[in-house]
């Protein structure tokens, strides 16, 4: 369902929406910014793509935010505004970031791939005789007045 | 008349989970089994979990809520007086295909809760009557798990073995080991090898939003296609408005919206509802009629009464240790019965499970950061990256799941004004949760804290209390005397001797663990008793 989206960005608002996004989404520390990995490019439009319903929101951020007037102000103005509606702005332009192969690199994220266990996998995590001591301890559920009814029953 | 319009044996309206069981059991028997279903068959490429996008699709599209999701199948809730959100999902497998599919049993004592704590009602069944059924639907469901829980009494193993608890299970489990706390590989019906038609868990870890891989037990897989192999009939895309009933007032079959926008009649000897918890209490309200004026089955006034939602608790903690927190299956690593129980020192009664799931996705990461009890809740600029490096692979979080008692005051009701895209009435959710439920997420979640703390964490916060939990519980109560519950023991409504409800409307308390298990061995049972009585069952004229 990576469709492309309904709504398309001109360019002049790709370019706003660059602007404002590396404010949330700052370079450093080793992380790129949200310009680095083109946010406003393709990955917007992919998000937009998967949800349509962003589209507005997002839009009504970027065309409200004054032309040459400092990104930061313009988000700290939007977010007081209707801060409801700069969370959807913001989840566009997040959702938009992560969706780079390079963001999710820098994060050590590897996303939802396919890694059947091994057949000894679930006894690998049990060692050291870690179910032990709940084992020793004994059955400890509550007895009601037909629980001797079970063969084997050992009421706790 | 065409073969569409044929009387059935067994009319089953909703074609979802408890659906499932039911019309396969039934066709197996030799029933013609017809069962109509207001949604379609969902297309697995579709799915969202093995794409990029599956976190923006999840909390959209293919969102738990049908508010949110708001497709052609689905029905709107109006919920503005519940501070629960109401969770399904409408198309053929319900709500199976976004279940998490952990499958915890109800514990003996849940079905005696009365005679134990003096509290609610005990049901008309034990857990050792309901025993085999359990054994028989975790078959079905491809149940893998590691038998010998020092919390439930003896029993068959699961038919599967257990799956890795991976490195989030065993750090949990070290904290517990530290407390002296019970915890347990979780249960889950989600195959750990090839499974009949289901695969080997690939452990993508979003089952929450149906599994790619058909490799979770949801009933579309396991049950409907051996349903139809044995000559079940499944109309799609049918809305069912209305039970009707005959001149000596049994169940005679059912009006629907076809496809098309035409209003249509199914005939049947019984009706089986299986609309879950909040459609069939609907569908009950919506079936009134001069013998029935106050909704079909209801002489007691209890049907749409006693909603349970489960509203849960989520306590996150971040780790040093690398975790891996998003590996599958989601379903649960461990579970903990250690404060499922009564103790008459705390100020609360009854009690909770606790289950670790993985954790999912970076954008999940970041709302557990936005909206958790905690005072740093910036993510934006230099956070953004601070708290995703250090929540991403280095977060266990507990899931508590608390049991709500039964209030006459949680209901399913007809809204006055909201109506579906049919014309129909819309369900009304009235649900407050109670003093009792808070107290007890206010125990559970100051233990789950210092669980985090054995385990090492090295910081720890409520991320979550009141979560939606999909579970639908209560609305048609079982029970013995007719003018306390809508149904006996075997969901045959008291009113109505050819009418059975078999999902989770039964429900006499809701426990608390997770419900299906539960639900799905009663209808299992129902299914039986059904083919049992054959002989002597009375049905519409
Ligand atoms: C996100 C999520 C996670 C969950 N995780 C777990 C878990 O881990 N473990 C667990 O035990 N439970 C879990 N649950 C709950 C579990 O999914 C339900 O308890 C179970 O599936 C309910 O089964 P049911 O048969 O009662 O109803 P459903 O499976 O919901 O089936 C009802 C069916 O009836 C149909 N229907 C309704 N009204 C009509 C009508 N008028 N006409 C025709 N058809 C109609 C619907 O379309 C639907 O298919 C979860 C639920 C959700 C949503």
């Amino acid at each position: 369902m990576s469709a492309v989206a309904a709504v398309r960005l001109e360019e002049a608002e790709r370019e706003t929406l660059r602007a404002l996004a590396d404010v949330l989404i700052p370079g450093g520390e080793g992380m790129p910014s949200a310009s680095d990995v083109g946010v406003a490019g393709k990955w917007i439009d992919r998000t937009l793509g998967a949800r349509p319903d962003l589209a507005a929101p997002l839009l009504a951020i970027v065309r409200s935010a004054a032309e040459g007037k400092d990104p930061a102000a313009e988000v700290e103005r939007a977010r007081g505004a209707d801060a409801a509606a700069f969370e959807l702005f913001a989840l566009a332009v997040s959702g938009a970031y992560l969706l780079s192969p390079k963001a999710k690199k820098a994060l050590r994220y590897p996303g939802p791939r396919r890694n059947r266990a091994y057949p000894d996998e679930a006894e690998h995590y049990l060692a050291d005789d870690l179910i032990e001591p709940v084992v020793q301890r004994g059955p400890i559920y509550r007895p009601t007045p037909s629980s001797n009814e079970l063969p084997g029953a050992r009421l706790p | 008349m065409s073969d569409r319009d044929k009387k059935a044996d067994v009319l089953i309206v909703g074609g979802g989970t408890s659906g499932g069981i039911i019309a396969k059991q039934l066709a197996e028997d030799g029933f013609d089994v017809v069962c109509l279903e207001r949604g379609g068959w969902v297309n697995a490429s579709e799915l969202p979990g093995d794409k990029p996008e599956f976190e923006l699709l999840g909390g959209q599209a293919w969102h738990p809520n049908p508010n949110v999701r708001g497709s052609a199948a689905d029905y709107p809730i109006e919920d503005s007086d519940s501070d629960v959100d109401v969770w399904m999902y409408n198309g053929v497998g319900g709500s199976s295909v976004l279940y998490a599919a952990c499958w915890s049993r109800f514990l003996p004592s849940d079905f005696r809760v009365r005679t134990l704590d003096g509290v609610a009602d005990d049901w008309p069944i034990s857990y050792e009557e309901l025993l085999p059924y359990y054994e028989e639907t975790d078959v079905e469901m491809a149940v893998s798990g590691r038998g010998g829980d020092p919390a439930y009494p003896p029993g068959a193993p699961p038919p599967l073995p257990a799956h890795p608890i991976n490195k989030t299970g065993r750090k949990a489990a070290e904290g517990m080991n530290k407390l002296g706390w019970h915890w347990w590989p979780g249960p889950v019906s989600i195959p750990s090898q090839d499974y009949g038609p289901l695969k080997q868990c690939a452990r993508l870890g979003i089952c929450r939003m149906g599994c790619p891989e058909g490799a979770k037990a949801s009933t579309d897989l396991t049950h409907w296609p051996l349903a139809l192999k044995h000559g079940a009939r499944l109309i799609t895309n049918a809305r069912v408005a209305e039970i009707t009933v005959d001149e000596h007032g049994r169940a005679s079959g059912a009006v629907y919206i076809d496809r098309d926008g035409t209003e249509r009649f199914q005939g049947a000897s019984i009706v089986v509802l299986a609309a879950n918890g909040v459609g069939t209490a609907r569908l009950l309200l919506m079936s009134s009629s001069a013998r029935f004026p106050d909704g079909l089955a209801n002489s007691s006034g209890l049907v749409g009464t006693r909603l349970m939602l489960h509203p849960y608790a989520t306590v996150t903690g971040i780790y040093d240790d690398e975790l891996e927190d998003w590996l599958g299956p989601a379903g649960q690593q461990i579970q903990s019965m250690q404060f499922y129980e009564t103790d008459t020192s705390r100020d609360f009664v009854r009690g909770c499970k606790w289950l670790v799931l993985p954790t999912g996705g970076p954008l999940g990461t970041l709302a557990r950061y936005a909206s958790g009890e905690r005072e740093d809740r910036e993510i934006w600029g230099a956070e953004f990256h601070r708290k995703l490096r250090e929540g991403i692979g280095h977060t266990l979080e507990w899931s508590i799941i608390p049991e709500d008692l039964p209030d006459e005051a949680n209901t399913v009701t007809l809204d006055p004004t909201l109506k579906d895209s049919d014309g129909l009435p819309a369900p009304k959710i009235t649900y407050a949760t109670s003093e009792n439920t808070r107290r007890m997420l206010e125990f559970n979640t100051a233990r789950a804290v210092e669980a985090h703390q054995a385990s090492g964490a090295r910081q720890t916060w409520v991320s979550g209390r009141r979560w939606a939990a999909g579970h639908l519980l209560g609305t048609a109560r079982m029970g013995d005397d007719p003018t306390t519950s809508v149904v006996d023991g075997y969901g045959r409504a008291h009113d109505v001797e050819n009418l059975f409800i078999v999902d989770g409307s039964t429900f006499v308390t809701s426990s608390g663990v997770n419900p299906t298990s539960t639900i799905c061995a009663l209808a299992r049972r129902t299914g039986k008793h059904i083919t049992a009585g054959a002989r002597s069952q009375a049905v519409a004229a």
